[in-house]
């Protein structure tokens, strides 16, 4: 079941690439040499108006950095960021102002989201504040309405509260009301539930689905956690060491996963049920390396148990596998 | 309310109470006891008295029928140490408000500028900080106030210079670890300008760290004005000081005459734990550490 | 007679803020070779459970019931004696694999230091050859042992710790959330060795997570707490399929399944603050069949179809 989407793409990201200089030695000084890290190393993704993209991958995987660089966060080293078609890196000043408006994040951890020493209330009005908009009363009117709207009623009750009185749920419910309140029409959503108690979790997870269906939000939804991203995403996208392995409709990679990163990954998932014989099971040897010793060609292959001799020399080409999905792996070039 | 539970409730509990002692005695001591510190002459019925010097404490003395005690007696030029001891408190009580206060907002201001700013900006001014740091307080004070000469600002300011850079690098500590806090990112991505986000998400965070230093600091600078009455820079006869009085002492102790230095400088003593244990009791309180109770 | 027998284990702390009753009359067993899955969120006294038994616990938490380990009330030993125990009888796993090892400690040191303080190894040459051919099994190249623990990756630092836990060959061991700080393919890989440990060495566990799915995959029965109580305690298969208490089903239902629906049902309300738990039954305020009775009245703890469960309802 595909969301109704007009096919715009709300988010378009093309060959990010976002480096961070390393510091030199000596010797690297003298030849002027110049090491990086690499965290995101060429991905081009887009996200559909009206849909969810859900972007997995462990740590170092560089899926917070593609997030920090659509919402602005983070300068691209090289690659463009569109947002509805318009290239926010040439935009500045009140441009760039107003589609800071259209563009809103939720942070992983809202203990630390949040100001210790503002009232919930003030700080969901805060974005209002600073743009002007409409009379200190409506301003108001508005703040409540959006702490209404996330669940935590009486709003009138939690406006005059600090974030230490609120349970960690309620926390990221305030941050969610604040990403709202400036009616974005794109919402960034980076790790909204691990870091909160297990039941908790499903409220928020709910709460995200509900807003998009009454606000039509467009959303890039960030996780290690596949189980969440198959509740709440239309599409998926797997990242390994800052580039993209496999991305599709949800349905598809994750019933009919090709790269072996991502069937490892799924295989990963602890299973209530007993688990059956597996058709095939694919186990990676080792732990992700450091990401300043990055493998060469494809990044996967110390580990990967297919891997031949070209996965060790030559990156893997982009090959389609089915209906808007897509993997990057010699096995199927 | 209950008794006080604890070391640090007890604490804060005494430091007040000693710091509103001291507090009161700056206020309205001199009034209470005026002439009687700067000079030996009194004025009693008219009749012009003078008071002999070096009275031990508990003398009195019978002017006019009237019984005067000297409860700490009088130093050797006839003045009442008492007098002298209540009426210093407002001298270095007066230096010390003034200058924790100048070292505090310079200090903020510029540990505000230096960790939000960055860049160039910060690398020198943290320089020229750490240098004023590393060197020996007192020293500096003593530089400063050779060169400033007497009177209360100029005593209050060379003690400012040495307090600046403790108020910059606590300040300047908060601000770099805010900077990167997610809701100021969050903030920024609202639209909010540099000046929303300091006066509105860094400043009020930095208040407390502020408050809990405050103390601390004008307890250091009761101590570093003491020293540098002590001294003899800073101050003019005969304006009553616990510092400078301590050194008169000093020079009589050996002779017997005790009280004119032991009274000013446990009044130097008692206002210090006062101010230190207000400050200590309140960051145990604030910030309790998590021990095995 | 079982391995562990807990009997009505009561733990107090006191906070700033109150006194808190993190665990509230709970009792299970563990047998031997079999591993009880303990389940629950943050609240529900999971994890005091584990530093209660081990007697781990702050100074400032009062105890009160009874810990049988092989017979022996643990609650009332003398700290040498417990010395004794911990880590030859009874040991545990932590969840930060960074903190539970000394960083100025080589990986040898850890062991050797462990074995010979218990007797296990007489020589330092001795301890390190039982530890290299335990790590070896468990995964870890012994030329580790000559590392800092700074040296080795997350997945390492928690098979040594699985090793530290495991070298005294001790009857239970007691793993508290173990793999949630770990990334899911090491977290996959640490679930396999811990299946595979428990066959090859049939140590009893104590097998503490937040998440239902690891329980599922790893442990015999699964005791479910709520706010310092037990709810449910059964067969995995048995609770995971057919869960009696209210609690435990909307656990079940609030984790969406790859592959299933994708609608999330979630508990309403929020846990409770455990200085001051509702009354009666401490689930009522979130459960969607509570009656009078669930507000007035602590279900009792009674036996239905093999299983124990608290619940005026299902009860």
């Amino acid at each position: 079941m595909s969301r109704a989407t007009s096919g715009v793409e709300a988010l378009r990201v093309e060959d990010l690439r976002v480096y961070y200089p390393l510091r030199r030695t000596l010797e690297e000084v003298l030849l002027r040499r110049q090491r990086y890290l690499k965290a995101v190393d060429g991905v081009t993704l887009s996200v559909l108006e009206g849909s969810t993209l859900a972007l997995v991958g462990e740590s170092g995987s560089g899926k917070t950095t593609v997030a920090r660089a659509a919402v602005g966060l983070v300068k691209p080293t090289s690659g463009k960021v569109l947002l509805w078609g318009r290239d926010v890196s040439a935009l500045g000043g009140r441009e760039l102002r107003e589609m800071r408006r259209a563009v809103q994040m939720v942070f992983q951890d809202p203990t630390v989201s949040l100001n210790p020493r503002m009232r919930v209330g003030d700080q969901v009005k805060y974005p209002l504040d600073v743009n002007g908009i409409g009379t200190p009363k409506e301003r108001m009117a508005m703040a409540l309405e959006a702490l209404r709207t996330v669940g935590l009623t009486p709003p009138e009750e939690f406006y005059s509260r600090y974030p230490h009185q609120l349970s960690g749920g309620q926390r990221q419910r305030v941050a969610i009301a604040r990403a709202i309140v400036l009616k974005p029409k794109l919402l960034i959503a980076d790790e909204p539930i691990s870091n909160i108690d297990v039941s908790a979790r499903a409220q928020i997870l709910e709460l995200l689905k509900s807003l998009r269906e009454k606000m039509g939000l467009s959303m890039l939804y960030i996780t290690h956690d596949l189980s969440s991203a198959w509740a709440i995403a239309d599409a998926v996208a797997v990242m390994y060491l800052g580039k993209l392995v496999e991305h599709g409709p949800v349905e598809s990679v994750f019933s009919d996963p090709r790269h072996p990163y991502t069937k490892a990954l799924l295989q990963a998932v602890p299973s209530l049920d007993e688990r059956k014989a597996e058709t095939e099971v694919v186990k990676l040897k080792g732990e992700i390396p450091d990401p300043l010793n990055m493998p060469s060609g494809c990044r996967l292959h110390p580990r990967c148990p297919f891997a031949t001799e070209k996965c060790r020399r030559e990156e893997p080409p982009a090959v389609k596998v089915g209906e808007d999905h897509w993997v990057y792996c010699h096995l199927y070039a | 309310m209950r008794l006080p539970r604890g070391f640090a409730e007890w604490g804060l509990v005494v430091g007040t109470a000693l710091v509103a002692v001291f507090v009161a005695l700056a206020l309205v001591g001199e009034s209470l006891v005026g002439p009687r510190a700067v000079s030996n002459i009194l004025v009693v019925d008219g009749r012009v008295y003078e008071v002999p010097p070096l009275l031990p404490p508990g003398s009195s003395l019978v002017v006019e029928g009237r019984e005067l005690v000297f409860i700490m007696g009088t130093d050797q030029l006839g003045r009442d140490v008492f007098a002298r001891v209540v009426s210093g408190a407002r001298f270095v009580l007066t230096v010390a408000f003034f200058s924790t206060a100048i070292s505090a907002v310079i200090g903020t201001i510029l540990g505000l500028l230096s960790g939000y700013i960055g860049g160039f900006l910060d690398r020198v001014l943290s320089l020229v900080m750490d240098s004023m740091y590393a060197f020996p307080g007192l020293i500096l004070a003593i530089a400063i106030a050779a060169l400033l000469g007497v009177g209360v600002l100029n005593i209050s300011l060379a003690i400012a210079v040495v307090y600046i850079p403790s108020y910059y690098r606590m300040v300047r500590g908060v601000v770099l670890s805010l900077k990167a806090a997610p809701f100021v990112e969050a903030a920024v991505l609202a639209g909010a300008s540099s000046w929303s986000i300091v006066t509105r998400h860094i400043l009020p965070n930095v208040v407390p760290q502020i408050v809990s230093l405050l103390p601390v600091s004008f307890a250091d600078a009761i101590i570093t004005e003491a020293g540098l009455t002590f001294l003899g820079l800073g101050i003019e006869p005969p304006t009553p000081d616990w510092g400078f009085d301590l050194n008169k002492g000093r020079q009589f102790f050996l002779a017997g005459y005790w009280w004119i230095g032991v009274f000013p400088g446990s009044m130097i003593i008692l206002s210090v734990l006062g101010f230190l244990l207000v400050g200590e009791s309140l960051n145990e309180l604030l910030n309790p550490r998590k021990v095995e109770a | 007679m079982s391995l562990l027998r807990v009997q009505d284990l009561w733990v107090r702390y006191r906070t700033r803020r109150g006194v808190v009753e993190a665990l509230s009359g709970v009792s299970l067993s563990v047998e031997e070779g079999e591993v009880l899955g303990v389940v629950g969120e943050s609240g529900s006294g999971k994890s005091t459970l584990g530093f209660a038994i081990i007697r781990l616990l702050p100074k400032s938490a009062e105890v009160k019931g009874s810990v049988l380990l092989n017979g022996k009330e643990l609650t009332s030993l003398p700290e040498e004696e417990l010395r004794r125990i911990r880590g030859r009888e009874v040991s545990m796993v932590f969840q930060d694999p960074y903190s539970s090892l000394n960083p100025v400690m080589r990986i040898g040191d850890h062991f050797v230091e462990l074995m010979v303080e218990h007797g296990a190894a007489s020589t330092r040459e001795e301890a390190l050859e039982a530890a290299g051919e335990l790590l070896e099994r468990l995964g870890v190249p012994r030329e580790r042992l000559n590392d800092y623990p700074h040296q080795l990756s997350g997945g390492q630092r928690q098979r040594v710790a699985i090793g530290l836990a495991l070298i005294l060959k001790p009857r239970l061991v007691i793993a508290d959330e173990i793999t949630t700080a770990l990334d899911a393919l090491v977290e996959r890989q640490i679930i396999d060795l811990v299946k595979e440990v428990k066959k090859e060495y049939r140590t009893s566990m104590l097998f503490i997570t937040h998440n239902m799915g690891l329980v599922a995959e790893v442990a015999d029965r699964v005791a479910v707490l709520y706010a310092g109580k037990l709810a449910e305690l059964g067969g995995v298969r048995e609770v995971v399929s057919n869960p009696l208490h209210p609690y435990t089903e909307a656990l079940l239902r609030s984790v969406p399944r790859i592959g299933g629906s994708k609608e999330v049902k979630p508990i309403p309300g929020e846990p409770p603050d455990m200085r001051n738990p509702p009354p009666g039954c401490r689930f009522h305020p979130r459960c969607p069949f509570a009656t009078e009775k669930c507000r007035r009245e602590e279900p009792p703890l009674v036996e239905r179809g093999g299983r124990l469960v608290a619940c005026h309802l299902r009860g």
